[in-house]
């Protein structure tokens, strides 16, 4: 097959400002050391606490395009690598979005990986070994990988149930950063620049996190996280009373549980004069 | 490992409890038949007054969890009471129950409107005893607005104020303080009577918490002590008292074995192993049982189940995955022909239910025969209704139902009827022992339940569900604490949860509601009081049994 005749066939994948990114320790060095070797990593960590914004922020430092894909248990093989489509000459191949990056040398980023079914990571399998190639079966294509490509895959061990894990010959293909919520006082800057409230705003919603993280376990999956932070700052920063915001934003939007909610309700409530 | 049992408290407030002291904690009823009682904080437990729990709007319970929170975090606990006087302990406490919440305060400001409305009542202005000098103190440390007539009040709010703007986090300054006030108190002969003493207001603990006194032997552990206090709460529901345990097996039913099960013991945290002994058996089905005699309820709606199945290909789709490469020659050929393409051309695969093996486990015990509340008729029968119901509903090619029933006789005998199993042809026969099964004995829900989910890991779907329908509360004759089956049972349904077997349950007693979602967990039970809403209920179990 011929090369696109675009240029830069990657560049809706490009970031076009960079993402704010907070550092809580030497992920940022590390990750660019697994880059340099072009090792295939795995972000863990729980939902909300930064992930995805690491892997754009890394994306934009290393100035590569991004290609997410999040993925569903619905997602099959050809969802990542392509299909033939129709046309009016007949069958035409059509790259998929990791073939696409695998081509043109792009960080590929699977969210949520264990959300799609066994059979359909192994096609990764060739990617992340020394081969470093993609066998287009259909089409009877092996791809080489471009030298700047590299795979990144992010999930999130804390809620999926023990039938749903990555093979373990999948695993072992990957280098691991471990991500959580960061130091209350990092995360109350995160979400004042996010949300663009005053510190102390930011202090008291960590707070009230920090209360319900003490549930994970007891009857909660998840704490609450930054992203609902941001959420609940960025609502209140609007005029939303604070009790209003936190209500909408993190206590209805984590439980349905009424002694759950009213456990939630009360840290919002002693938290706010 | 879940949050151990709030017992006789609302579950949310042992959520709210831990969420404050970034632990888990417990908190519990306390029943007790002192006057005006406070609540009694330990290491790991928050005792609450009854009449805190019965107030509906809760004021006091979120009081007291954020007074005890506020110990939890900023008291050093079990603090030698040697060489101090009794009035000194007292000062000394109502000194650092106002430098708590002056710090948790700073902390959630929220909470001066959760303990204000309680800092209402001011003593009467003769009142010259110790209690009024300290409710007095209390009322101007908690709101430093307030002004008081009295000068060793003031003193105390001076010396307070001055050293709260200092430092509040130094509590041996407010300790040498407190100490200073007790004297002066001493000194102006006002007499301590430890026993007319109670800390105000009524959302403060006993302040036990901050001290040790030398000659005190172990406090009893809080369960002990709360179940000492409240046999009247929840006695366990008895059956007809069975004066032998003999185990011997019915006439009209044969004996297919015995097993030993385990039983979680909360207290002490552990499995007892081989404790129950689960016999079980097989119900000859009566003479009278006929197909005519058997009316079977009709069936309900099938719930859609499908998952995606990709050993099942469908050819000639509008969408798909890949090309479908018959259809796409002839889309080639009717353009030549210039004719209008078919386009349908793409495979994807099909969808199919999982195969699944649903177990129906019955409560035959004794307190089946009571009648449900809003039906009138016994909740047998209502149970029998809903087992026939569900297993001729959903078996099927895709689906194995098995119905069960179980009933407890100390444990030394767990009885467990197997009225229809797991592929065996539901005919009259198995409709018939399904609706002449007898409810008698007790309910020990545990022991049946990991006999249950042992059987259901022997079935090979995909998909494993047990349904428990009772009417209520586990109880037995050799069980005397409340809790102890409920917890058990609790304990089985978690075993369950982790070999892959989905639990849920029909409970048709609205009184077994609480012990109900203690046992199997929010969204996992439902109360059901008549036919109508049976139906609708054993449906979207139905439908819950076929999704992952």
């Amino acid at each position: 097959m011929k090369p696109l005749a675009s240029s830069d066939p990657l560049s809706a994948y490009r970031l076009a400002a960079e993402p704010y990114y907070r550092p809580t320790g030497g992920e940022i060095a590390l990750y660019e050391h697994a880059y340099a070797h072009r090792m295939p990593l795995i972000l863990k960590g729980p939902t909300g606490c930064g992930k995805t914004r690491f892997v754009e922020a890394m994306a934009w430092r290393l100035g590569r395009p991004l290609v997410t894909l999040a993925c569903n248990e619905d997602m099959t093989a050809s969802d990542l690598v392509g299909r033939y489509l129709l046309d009016a000459a007949g069958t035409a191949w059509h790259d998929g979005p990791l073939t696409l990056a695998v081509r043109h040398g792009g960080i590929c980023y699977l969210d949520e990986v264990v959300e799609a079914r066994q059979d359909t990571t192994v096609v990764i399998h060739p990617l992340t070994d020394a081969r470093r190639i993609l066998p287009l079966d259909k089409k009877g294509e092996i791809v080489h990988a471009h030298p700047d490509f590299q795979l990144v895959v992010s999930y999130n061990p804390g809620y999926q149930s023990s039938a749903k894990d990555m093979k373990p010959s999948t695993r072992q293909r990957f280098a691991a950063l471990e991500f959580d919520y960061p130091q209350a006082a990092v995360e109350a800057e995160i979400v004042a620049h996010e949300a663009q409230i005053d510190t102390a705003l930011a202090q008291t919603l960590v707070g009230i996190a920090q209360r319900s993280r003490a549930l994970k376990h007891h009857g909660l999956d998840e704490g609450i996280s930054t992203r609902m932070l941001i959420y609940a700052g960025v609502l209140i920063r609007d005029g939303v009373a604070p009790r209003d915001s936190c209500d909408m934003t993190m206590t209805r939007a984590l439980t349905d549980d009424p002694d759950m909610a009213t456990a939630l309700r009360g840290f919002v409530d002693a938290a706010f004069a | 490992m879940n949050l151990p049992a709030a017992t006789g408290a609302p579950p949310w407030i042992g959520l709210l409890l831990s969420g404050f002291a970034g632990r888990g904690l417990r908190a519990q009823a306390l029943a007790s038949g002192a006057h005006a009682p406070r609540p009694i904080l330990t290491d790991d437990h928050l005792l609450m007054p009854m009449a805190m729990l019965d107030d509906d709007a809760a004021q006091g319970a979120r009081a007291a969890v954020a007074h005890a929170a506020a110990h939890l975090k900023y008291s050093t606990p079990h603090s030698p009471t040697a060489g101090l006087r009794p009035m000194t302990v007292a000062v000394v406490s109502a000194f650092e129950d106002a430098r708590v919440e002056r710090l948790a305060m700073a902390e959630l400001p929220g909470l001066r409107r959760w303990w204000a409305p309680f800092h209402v009542d001011a003593p009467a202005d003769g009142d010259l005893s110790f209690g009024a000098f300290v409710a007095r103190l209390g009322r101007v440390l908690f709101d430093p607005q307030l002004r008081e007539g009295n000068h060793w009040v003031e003193k105390g709010r001076e010396l307070f104020e001055r050293q709260a703007a200092a430092d509040l986090l130094d509590r041996d300054v407010f300790r040498r303080i407190a100490s200073v006030l007790a004297n002066d108190l001493g000194q102006m002969r006002v007499r301590f009577e430890p026993q007319q003493y109670r800390v105000e207001p009524t959302y403060r603990d006993d302040n036990s918490y901050l001290w040790t006194h030398a000659e005190r032997v172990d406090v009893p552990p809080p369960d002990e002590q709360v179940l000492d206090a409240m046999p009247q709460l929840a006695a366990p529901k008895l059956s007809e008292a069975h004066a032998s345990p003999d185990g011997e097996p019915q006439p009209e039913e044969i004996e297919l074995g015995r097993y030993l099960v385990p039983e979680w013991d909360y207290r002490i945290e552990r499995h007892r192993r081989d404790w129950c002994t689960v016999v079980e058996t097989l119900p000859l089905a009566p003479p009278s049982a006929t197909t005519s005699a058997v009316a079977l309820p009709p069936q309900l709606p099938r719930a859609a189940s499908e998952r995606l199945n990709r050993a099942r290909r469908l050819r000639r789709q509008f969408e798909g995955d890949e090309i479908d490469l018959d259809a796409a020659i002839e889309v080639m050929v009717d353009r030549r022909l210039g004719l209008v393409p078919d386009a349908r051309l793409f495979r994807r695969p099909g969808r199919e239910a999982p195969l699944t093996s649903l177990l129906v486990l019955l409560d035959l015990s004794e307190s089946a025969n009571n009648p449900v509340a809003g039906d009138g008729r016994p909740v047998l029968a209502l149970e029998q209704e809903a087992a026939l119901q569900l297993a001729q509903t959903v078996r099927g090619p895709s689906t194995r139902v098995a119905v069960h029933g179980f009933n407890s006789n100390t444990r030394g005998h767990v009885g467990y009827q197997r009225l229809l199993d797991f592929g065996a042809s539901f005919d009259a026969g198995a409709a018939g022992r399904v609706s002449a099964a007898r409810a008698r004995h007790s309910t020990r829900i545990g022991a049946a339940l990991r006999h249950a989910v042992d059987m259901l890991a022997h079935e090979p779907s995909t998909q494993h569900t047990l349904l428990v329908v009772t009417d209520g509360a586990p109880s037995d004759i050799d069980v005397f604490d409340p809790h102890y089956l409920v917890e058990d049972a609790r304990a089985a349904v978690q075993e369950a949860k982790r070999r892959g077997v989905q639990v849920h349950c029909v409970t048709l007693d609205p009184a077994g509601e609480r012990d109900a979602r203690r046992i199997f967990g929010w969204r996992r039970y439902r109360v059901v009081t008549n036919t109508i809403a049976l139906a609708a209920h054993l449906r979207l179990v139905q439908a819950r049994a076929m999704v992952a």
